[in-house]
């Protein structure tokens, strides 16, 4: 189960290059918000790797996971802040960095500390995603288009993160009550995790391979 | 409590498809929207611009007949009077001629400022939209066939010669309509300027004309002069309405112009 477990976990890894190997090869000179997303799934691409293998040779990295989720909160909120730039967004986004900021200060030595896994951050992570993801939606449904949404870049990359923090955020929750009671049941959960993240890539995917490079750009 | 959890998972991912499906939907509908809007917008265009070319051609029509019936046949008259002024031998007779045919020649003359006027109304250009239309209201007044009172508050500005002759034309087609089809006795006319806006209000007494009238006939066929009100309304940027009169039969034309346009 274990060595599935890695398997798995190594694919997941891995399928951060389906969308990574287009958009850099076609979207590497686009401006703005579109090279600052390309830049963060690259980061995690790297964190996720560097965790898997550490992972298989029996480090630690417990840590590394703790780092990789606030780095993660804080580059999709600068993101978002980007994609978002109406006031009402803007401020919603300001107030959860500040309330992300005081919860990391009162946790830190907890997160901090190499043995124990904090999957309440993540869980809020994953929260905070799916208000940015149904904001940028709501902004679209508001904005004046002249394209449909589905041929845009960013609907995919926004769907592709939406269901996988979606799908992620009940696994995040019960991940530390589960952890020492019930073994089996968090590498089930664990697999279905990579499910969605395999699930998320190949969604982003499409935007990156099959649209045109200047659609992106019509709505930021 | 696997079970549990997942209905939970699914629940959330359910709900992101919720959100991801009605975005789609609802994003059609309104592109859908959107795109017939456009294509209604189009046709109103060709429309006003078919309307304004065939407006044109009959003005062309109209001053090619003017030329050709009172121009073209008095100087045809004049010719013939010089022709037998030189076959005269009486000092006298030569001298008859020659006033007679002076006497077409002033009629010419006044014939060619009517039509130079019609086309660029001199009162507009030399003293601006207030004195042109206080001039078309003192010319119906003179009439007799109607009352007209032209009530200016305030300094009126000048605008662009070419924004001052289309709300002129504006003006004149809205009297000229009263005039044809209201049977009106009395006519207000008021002009006016607030919040860096024109305003010109003709009010008649006569037989009504509503804004569902005005946006029905301009899109039939016909209604040449209403096209060219609506035409000359949108190279203004302006806004027009129709209403109906205080005594609930007359009507009241209400044109918004802004004046900081460039």
């Amino acid at each position: 189960m274990v060595a599935f477990l890695y398997d798995f976990e190594l694919m997941a890894c891995m399928s951060f290059l389906i969308p990574l190997i287009p958009a850099w090869i076609r979207f590497r000179n686009s401006p703005g918000a579109i090279r600052f997303f390309i830049i963060i799934l690259s980061i995690v691409f790297v964190f996720s790797t560097i965790g898997h293998y550490t992972g298989l040779y029996g480090i630690r990295n417990l840590l590394l996971y703790s780092v990789l989720y606030i780095i993660e909160f804080y580059l999709f909120s600068i993101l978002f802040k980007k994609l978002l730039p109406d006031k009402p967004s803007s401020r919603v986004i300001t107030l959860l960095l500040v309330l992300f900021t005081v919860y990391i200060m009162f946790s830190l030595k907890r997160l901090l500390s190499a043995g124990s896994y904090d999957s309440y951050t993540p869980a809020i992570l994953s929260l905070t995603m799916i208000l940015y993801c149904i904001l940028f939606f709501n902004r679209q449904l508001k904005m004046a288009q002249d394209i449909f949404i589905y041929k845009t870049v960013w609907f995919w990359i926004v769907t592709g993160l939406l269901l996988y923090f979606a799908g992620s955020f009940i696994i995040f929750l019960v991940t530390n009550y589960f952890m020492e009671r019930d073994n089996i049941l968090i590498r089930n959960l664990w697999v279905l995790l990579q499910v969605f993240n395999i699930g998320e890539n190949l969604i982003i995917s499409i935007g990156f391979l099959f649209l045109n490079r200047k659609r992106w750009s019509r709505s930021f | 409590m696997e079970q549990v959890i997942l209905m939970g998972i699914g629940g959330m991912l359910l709900f992101a498809i919720g959100v991801i499906i009605f975005v789609l939907v609802h994003q059609r509908r309104v592109m859908h929207y959107r795109l017939n809007l456009q294509k209604i917008k189009e046709e109103q265009q060709k429309l006003l611009l078919h309307a304004a070319i065939e407006s044109a051609e009959i003005e062309r029509r109209r001053i090619a007949g003017d030329l050709h019936d009172e121009v073209g046949a008095s100087l045809s008259t004049i010719r013939l009077y010089l022709m037998q002024a030189g076959k005269k031998q009486n000092a006298g007779q030569k001298e008859s001629v020659t006033e007679a045919a002076k006497g077409i020649l002033d009629d010419v003359v006044k014939k060619v400022r009517q039509i130079s006027h019609r086309l660029s109304p001199e009162m507009l250009m030399n003293f601006g939209l207030k004195d042109a239309i206080q001039n078309v209201a003192d010319k119906l007044n003179n009439s007799g066939e109607l009352h007209v009172s032209f009530q200016a508050s305030g300094n009126i500005a000048r605008l662009q010669p070419e924004r001052e002759l289309a709300v002129y034309r504006i003006v004149q087609e809205v009297i000229g309509n009263m005039l044809k089809h209201a049977a009106a006795k009395n006519m207000d006319i008021h002009m006016k300027e607030r919040n860096n806006r024109m305003i010109i209000l003709v009010e008649d007494d006569g037989k009504g004309f509503s804004q569902e009238q005005f946006e029905k006939f301009k899109s039939l066929p016909g209604g040449l002069g209403l096209k060219n009100i609506q035409s000359r309304v949108d190279i203004l940027g302006a806004n027009i309405n129709f209403t109906s009169g205080h005594s609930s039969t007359g009507t009241v034309m209400c044109l918004t112009v802004p004046l900081d346009i460039l």
